[in-house]
């Protein structure tokens, strides 16, 4: 009990700054992933680490610095935007968007534009929950048990349930598109040849 | 482990924690293990390039905060100051200075508003006359006020053309009203709870005992009432020349009369005039104008009613005179008048 008043006294100020420094630009891109808005999006992370300067010692103990930041990052994020009404009209709108990288050889930016093409399509087609689970799966590479934290699931297995289901319908979304594509994509090839 | 995999799908593959590891960050030993796997499955190599190749297309648009944004926040955090928002609008809550300051500025405005509306104007000039005496003013509008023994006027050091000219009296005043025709600036008489506007003229007002006489020479008035529990529809009345108004406050009544004006408003001239008036009238005149306590001995002078007109100069001369004319003894002792025996 003392240990822990002593802690909650005395600010770790390089600690806090090296845990500030690396997630404020993840934290502020996670952010806009769910809000869209930068300017409530910075007021959050704002928030979040003003408290988080006194419950040091409870980021040290947590399991995943990551996880515990984004969860309480999206928990205030969805008590802002929700308490306006706005929290499914934001997020519809703005929120996990799949972007196609540049490629440098032609060729292959033919053939993985179309790839990822499909791939943007399917992922639209996904819900809200299933995009998000998504994102912090493979873009921001949480275990299932952090997206199930994060995202405030009952226990690792819903987590893994919501991706899974998620890859199957972009897996089937992407086959539909695939023998139309396969035809343009050897017609192009034609093209360049000739 | 590897046994595991030897079953795996594309779609196996992406779900599979470990290779999505080795896709994202892969580590030396990650690369060993999978490209060990891949040379002793080949038969697996198109399942797992599928897997690599959608785990790499999954690029999400990515928003990077700019510098000035990851400093200004970083300082706000340091400060202290929590935003604590809830409005994509940004009503951000004002700090506890920012509060301070719009305590004081609120306190500052409120001060100068109490001095504007009620201290300066309340830079009064009150006329009070003592019994037996009576006093001429004039009023910043060189209208003319007369008034009577044992009465206040009270009213404003300077008037300002576009407010109405208001004065204050308790007692009884004689007013000669100058008209104002360029403005028709309101002239309002305050007697308690009923209010004389007057239209340019000159009457005479007398408030005495929960009662307001307004009796009008000339010109035209109107009167307000201005108790808070009169009738709206039925609280004005325009007073023609030579009418009388009488309010009575407890029975909350006008009662309208006509009457010879000259009568309410000759004691201007140190004259009484009585015109049909009960021996109660007169005694309250008495007791109103000369603060005395009027005690009426003869029962039977009660319904008699007197016509006469009474120089006022002198007390002794006035009360000889009433003698004379109630055909009764009338006697002073001290502050007493004793009426009769």
């Amino acid at each position: 009990m003392d240990q822990r008043r002593f802690i909650e006294k005395q600010v770790d100020e390089p600690y806090f700054l090296s845990v500030y420094q690396e997630y404020f630009p993840l934290l502020f891109n996670y952010g806009i992933q769910i809000a869209g808005n930068r300017a409530l999006v910075k007021d959050a992370i704002q928030d979040l680490f003003i408290e988080l300067r006194t419950k040091l010692a409870l980021l040290q103990a947590a399991r995943s610095v990551k996880a515990y930041l984004y969860t309480a990052l999206r928990r205030k994020l969805v008590k802002m935007t929700a308490e306006e009404g706005k929290y499914l009209h934001l997020s519809d709108q703005t929120s996990f968007e799949v972007v196609i990288p540049y490629e440098s050889s032609l060729v292959a930016r033919q053939a993985g534009d179309e790839q990822r093409a499909r791939l943007a399509i399917a992922f639209e087609t996904l819900t809200r929950r299933q995009k998000e689970a998504v994102y912090l799966k493979f873009y921001e590479a949480l275990s299932y048990e952090e997206v199930a934290a994060t995202m405030q699931l009952e226990d690792v297995k819903s987590a893994r349930n919501i991706i899974y289901k998620a890859i199957r319908a972009m897996k089937s979304n992407m086959l539909l598109h695939r023998s139309a594509s396969f035809i343009s994509l050897l017609l192009t090839f034609i093209a360049l040849l000739t | 482990m590897k046994h595991k995999y030897l079953h795996y799908t594309a779609e196996d593959f992406i779900l599979d924690e470990a290779f999505q590891q080795w896709v994202q960050q892969p580590s030396g030993e990650q690369q060993a293990f999978w490209e060990q796997f891949l040379h002793r499955h080949p038969e697996k190599r198109a399942a797992v390039e599928e897997a690599r190749h959608f785990l790499r297309s999954l690029a999400f648009r990515k928003v990077t905060p700019t510098a000035q944004e990851y400093h200004t926040v970083l300082q706000n955090i340091e400060a202290g100051h929590p935003k604590a928002v809830i409005s994509a609008n940004h009503f951000r809550k004002a700090s506890f200075w920012q509060w301070q300051a719009a305590a004081a500025l609120f306190l500052v405005g409120l001060g100068t508003l109490i001095y504007l509306w009620w201290v300066v104007p309340a830079q009064t000039v009150t006329w009070q006359t003592a019994y037996g005496e009576k006093k001429e003013i004039m009023l910043p509008d060189s209208s003319v006020v007369v008034l009577n023994a044992n009465s206040t006027l009270r009213y404003a050091a300077a008037w300002d053309d576009r407010q109405p000219r208001e004065v204050w009296l308790a007692g009884e005043a004689f007013f000669e009203v100058k008209k104002k025709p360029v403005t028709s600036q309101q002239f309002l008489v305050h007697a308690s709870t009923l209010e004389v506007e007057v239209l340019g003229t000159s009457f005479n007002v007398n408030h005495r005992r929960d009662k307001t006489q307004v009796v009008l020479n000339t010109g035209k008035i109107r009167l307000h009432r201005t108790d808070t529990d009169r009738d709206p529809q039925n609280d004005a009345l325009v007073m023609q020349p030579g009418q009388m108004v009488e309010y009575f406050e407890q029975e909350k009544k006008l009662v309208q009369k006509t009457v010879n004006p000259a009568a309410y408003s000759s004691w201007q001239e140190n004259v009484l005039i009585f015109e049909g008036t009960c021996i109660s009238a007169i005694a309250q005149r008495l007791e109103d104008t000369y603060g005395f306590r009027v005690v009426i001995q003869d029962p039977s002078l009660a319904d008699t009613k007197f016509t006469a007109t009474i120089p006022t100069d002198r007390v002794e001369t006035l009360l000889s005179l009433l003698s004379e004319l109630l055909g009764v003894p009338v006697t002073q002792t001290g502050r007493t008048v004793t009426i009769g025996k």
